[in-house]
Formats: structure tokens, sequence, C-alpha cells
């Protein structure tokens, strides 16, 4: 069954990049025409020559036929070319390269954070319920919910950047550090990617918490839990083996999904903290319409998706003894 | 001498529709090494008694006032801590639905195991000992279920499991709440009989709680029958059964059908229970009797002795009785 599970996640995979590759290529705005216009203005060349030479620059061979253009792209991955990116030069590969690590810094340890205090609150908020542990669950969890990422990530910005100087406007790292595996780096990195985090998480937590009170609260009701309470099990054992422990399954999906989304990054919040992960660069690539750079980032949020959800199929058997691998 | 004496329970739950009065005064005393039993339909209460008692209610439900006296110690007035451990060490229970009382995500030995440890120091090797003695006596074989996970196991050995782990700490009371419901014909004699085994063996205390009146009959030593939140007739297996006084202990026992004889014979109490939230004035059961007076539909009868441990409450006891024998 596990060789079926992963069959499907390729099927899945070629058919979002290439339902990406139709979307993207039918985007309104003619980017070509409008950067034409500019470069024909400021060179004082002629419109039809500066159209000419940005098609050639964007190197979509736009004169081709759609489905010529598809069959290029998609032998192009094969190849592990997922071409240059138009505003940068560069091949989109370098740009992912380069920008994924940051990501993968910020999101996992944000995504872990909030997930992990998320399901702690929210599992008390359904134990000790009735308290004002629950409404503020709530209240919190409807506030950050209404109010958009980078929102928040300005708010944190302006206070704690901007007015208390006690972080650092934008970037990953100084620029006086050298980069590798040495203290003050690692310092200086920790340092820039306090902020993002803090936003991402503030953002997050309230959700996890929510659909973990929801989730425990629901588990509060299977006769296991008064059965345990009637066997005189120590609370704090019922709260987290018995109430907590059933409790996390349905988040535990959730958390998969989550986790492959992370490769997409954070576009918003990269961008408002000028943190170069892949959020930042998706950000650009849609602004500019850079069309390698924003399929090559899609086909990797895609494949993070798809790869974390089948990840999550084999660990949730590792949890729930009752599902069995590719139920 | 009395293990249990529950005096004067009233317990609500606050449901949308208003405040339903799950135990109206009840008064009920378990006495040390019989096998007590509470009939009663479905929603008349039995349960909630036994929530009680383990003062674990749903989170609508209040405990209004009464106090439950074990071995004369009041268990609601006790901490939260002291309650805890009364519970399992002294009084355990095989609930309704023991099927889903164990946690789907725990081998049956880590259970197995919190039980133990919340209570007592004990080594491993002892618990698995201990464990494994108790379940070969409710006749499963202990390596097998220890190392499975509840939803390997088929429903009859669930309420097994469940029954050992009642006896893990040797509790002075065990409370059955419908021990047998949910298990097919077989799987149902067979536990009844290993529970009497248990009764006899172990000399514990048993009060059960069912609305099976026929296995009442086989194992309990005294019977208590409640309708409507109330108490109607208390007294031992033979003065139930052979001399009931309530006619709805009358209604009850008539409607078991009989394996022998005419089914057409059986006949089930007309009627349907009250509601809880607003219950009938006087005695809750006069709109289904078939001897309501004007005195049952204004005053609620009090629990009276008609002979040496047999009480019962109803106006027209001494009518009832009379034409119940002319009848037979």
């Amino acid at each position: 069954m596990l060789i079926k599970k992963i069959l499907i996640s390729v099927f899945t995979i070629f058919a979002a990049m290439s339902l990406t590759f139709v979307l993207v290529r039918n985007m309104p705005g003619d980017i070509i025409y409008s950067m034409a216009l500019d470069k024909a203005s400021t060179e004082g060349i002629p419109f039809d020559v500066a159209y000419e030479e940005i098609k050639g620059m964007y190197g979509v061979g736009a004169d081709d036929p759609l489905y010529v253009q598809y069959f290029r792209y998609v032998a192009n991955i094969f190849r592990g070319n997922l071409g240059d990116s138009v505003q940068y030069q560069i091949p989109v590969i370098r740009i992912m390269f380069s920008a994924l690590p940051w990501t993968l810094l910020v999101l996992s340890i944000s995504i872990v954070l909030s997930f992990v205090v998320g399901a702690i609150i929210g599992t008390l908020a359904a134990w000790k319920r009735k308290t004002l542990l629950e409404s503020f669950v709530t209240a919190y969890a409807s506030i950050t919910d209404a109010t958009p990422d980078y929102l928040t990530a300005v708010i944190l910005l302006i206070i704690f950047a901007v007015n208390l100087r006690l972080f650092p406007l934008k970037g990953a790292y100084n620029v006086d550090v050298t980069p590798g595996f040495n203290l003050k780096f690692i310092i200086s990195v920790l340092y820039h990617a306090f902020l993002p985090i803090m936003a991402y998480t503030i953002e997050n937590v309230g959700g996890w918490m929510l659909m973990m009170k929801a989730s425990a609260t629901s588990v509060l009701g299977e006769d296991y839990i008064t059965a345990a309470q009637m066997r005189g099990l120590r609370e704090r054992r019922i709260a987290i083996s018995y109430l907590g422990k059933n409790a996390i399954l349905p988040p535990f999906t959730r958390l998969a999904i989550a986790i492959g989304g992370m490769l997409g990054g954070s576009a918003l919040i990269e961008s408002v903290f000028a943190y170069p992960g892949i959020g930042f660069f998706f950000g650009k690539a849609v602004a500019l319409r850079d069309y390698p750079l924003m399929q090559g980032l899609f086909l990797l949020t895609t494949v993070g998706v798809i790869v974390a959800n089948l990840l999550a199929d084999l660990l949730y058997s590792r949890l729930d003894p009752r599902v069995k691998v590719g139920e | 001498m009395e293990i249990l004496n529950i005096e004067d329970l009233v317990v609500d739950y606050e449901v949308q529709e208003g405040i339903l009065r799950s135990v109206n005064h009840v008064f009920l005393k378990v006495r040390k090494g019989e096998f007590m039993a509470i009939i009663g339909e479905s929603g008349c209460g039995k349960t909630t008694i036994v929530q009680a008692i383990f003062n674990v209610m749903p989170s609508n439900g209040y405990i209004r006032q009464g106090r439950i006296l074990f071995n004369g110690t009041d268990i609601l007035s006790l901490d939260p801590e002291s309650q805890r451990r009364i519970r399992w060490e002294k009084i355990a229970a095989v609930f309704q639905a023991a099927q889903s009382s164990l946690n789907p995500v725990l081998k049956i030995k880590d259970q197995v195991i919190d039980t133990v440890l919340d209570h007592r120091q004990m080594p491993r090797v002892e618990i698995f000992e201990r464990a494994g003695k108790l379940l070969k006596v409710v006749g499963l074989e202990p390596d097998r279920v220890m190392n499975s996970y509840p939803h390997e196991l088929s429903g009859g050995m669930r309420q097994r499991v469940v029954i050992a782990m009642a006896l893990l700490l040797d509790p002075e009371l065990l409370i059955l709440d419908e021990p047998t419901t949910a298990l097919d014909l077989i799987t149902q004699a067979q536990l009844i009989e290993t529970l009497q085994h248990l009764h006899e063996d172990l000399s514990i205390t048993m009060l059960m709680v069912t609305h099976d009146v026929s296995n009442v009959a086989k194992v309990a030593d005294r019977v208590a029958v409640m309708y409507a939140a109330q108490i109607v007739e208390v007294g031992s297996v033979e003065s139930i059964f052979y001399n009931p006084c309530h006619p709805y202990t009358i209604g009850l026992i008539n409607a078991i059908p009989s394996v022998v004889g005419d089914l057409s014979a059986k006949k089930p109490i007309p009627g349907t229970p009250p509601s809880l939230i607003n219950p009938p004035v006087g005695c809750r059961f006069h709109p289904r009797c078939p001897y309501a007076s004007r005195l049952c539909r204004e005053k609620a009868p009090e629990l009276i002795d008609m002979e040496p441990d047999h009480i019962v409450a109803c106006h027209h006891r001494l009518d009832v009785k009379r034409l119940q024998h002319e009848v037979i």
C-alpha cells in the first residue's frame, strides 16, 4: 500500500506542476510589454527592438506555442534546470538553495514553538474548563486570526526594532561577521531571526490552541477519560497520557501540512523584515512576473506539502495504533 | 455493618430545558460482604448514583446535597487528593460501556501500570505478576492481553480486562454499572458467572446497577428498585421477586420474557417514564399505576417498613400485596 501512496504522491506533484505552469503563464499583466516600454524610453531605442531584447532576456521563447514551452519546461526540470531568474539573471536553483536555509531556520523553530505551546495551552484550556484560560484562548485566537500576519510583523518591527532598538531592522545576519560555523555568526543569525520567529509564532499559535482545545474537548467526552478519573489516576497523568495523547492526533495531521507548506516560506513576514528566505523571493517573483522563479518556488512548495503528507501518513500509524500504514 | 451509606443524595443536571433532577433524596445502604443490586429503567438515575459515589460528574452535573459515607467517612467532604486515593484503592468500578473505558492509544500493560503506580509503589515485575494472576481469574491469557492495544481485543475480552483492572488494588467495594450490556448472551452468562465467583472467592462487596432484572435474580442478595430518580422499594432478593409490594416492581418483574410459557403473558408497564425536569406531583408512578388514587396524585409516599428488611414507598402497598397474592 505504501507503493500506491508514493505513486499517488508523484502523480499529484506532476499534476500540480502542470497546473502551476498554466496558471502562471495566464496571470494578468504583460510584464514584457511594460519592461520594453521602460527600456525603450530610458535607452532611447525603438520599442520593437527593446521588446525583442526583453523577450530574449526572459528566455521564455514566447513565440513558441504554450504546449512546446510546457514540454521544454518539464524536460528541463528532469535535468535539474529550473531556468534563470529574469530579475536576478542567475539560475532559479541557486536562489532556492541560498534562500531555503533561512526559511527553514525561521519556520521550523516557529512551527515547532507554536505547535508545542498551542497544544499545551489548548489541552489545559479544555481540561480546566470554565476558567479564565479558556476565555483567553478564544479571545487570543480570534484577535490574531483577524490580524493579518504582515501587520503583526510591522507592529513588532516598529516597537522592538525602530523604537526600542532591541532587534535589527532587516537582513539575516550582520554584514560585519563572516558567515561560517563560528559563535559570532550564529548569535547574529539568531538575533536577526528572533523577530520573524516571533511574528510567525504569535500569528499561528492561536490556531493550534483552538484546534487542540476543540480536539481535547471532544476527547473529554470519551468514556476512557471518566474511567481514568474513576481509577484515581493523577490529574497530570490523565491530562498528558489520556487526554493529550488522544487529542493530539487530529492537529498532528495539520502539523504535517504546515511543515510541508514551510518550504514556501512566509512571503509577507519575510518581506517586512527583508529576510532573504523563500517567501521574500516569492514576493519579488510575483511582483515582477519572474515566471521561472515563480514556477520554481511553487514547485518547491508543492513537493514540500506532498512529501510532508506522505511522511505524516507513515508517522500517524506510530501515534495511533488503530491505524495501519497506508489505510 | 454498612460499607456504603448514601444519605439524602440529590444530584441535578443543568440541561437546556432547565434543571433535571437525576437523583432525588436517595437513601441507600450497602452492607459489607453482600451483593446488592439497583434495578430500574434507563434514565432513572442509577448511573448518576455511581458517578456521585466517585464524585466524577459530567460538566453539567452537580451534587446538590447529601452524604456518601464509606466505612463511616463522608467521601464528598474529603479533599481532592484523599478522594482520589479512595477511588480504586477502596472502591473500584466496572462501568457502563466498559468496552470504551480503555485508552485506545496505550497498551493494556501501560494502563495497568498507570493504575497501580498512581496509588502504590510497586516494582514492575510485581505489577505484572499481580495483573497476570487477575487476568487468569477472569479467564484471559495474560501475555497476549497485556501486550495488546484495546482495539485488538474483542468486546467480551475488554470487559474482562476492565474487571481484572478493577481488582488490581484489592478494593473493598466493587461497583458494576450495567456490566453485561453490549455483550452477546453467552458472554453475558460467562461474565455473570465470573462475577459470582469473584464475590464468593474474594468476598468483595458488590453493588450492581442494571436494568437486566433476570441477572439480578441470579446473583444479588438484596435489591433496590429505582423509579424516576427515587428509590421505591428495597428488600432481599426473595422478598422483591416473590413478594413485591410496589406496583412498579411488579411491572418490572412481569416484563421479563420467560423462556418457557407464552410470550403474550409478558405484560409491559403501560406509558413511559416521566420527565425528570417536570416530574409528576405526588407519587411519581401514579400516571402509569393501576392502583392510583387521589392520595397518590397529591402526596408523595415515603419508604415504610413492610416486613423486616423490606421497605416500600407506596400508599396502597397493602392492597397491592393482597391483590398480588390473589393473582398468583
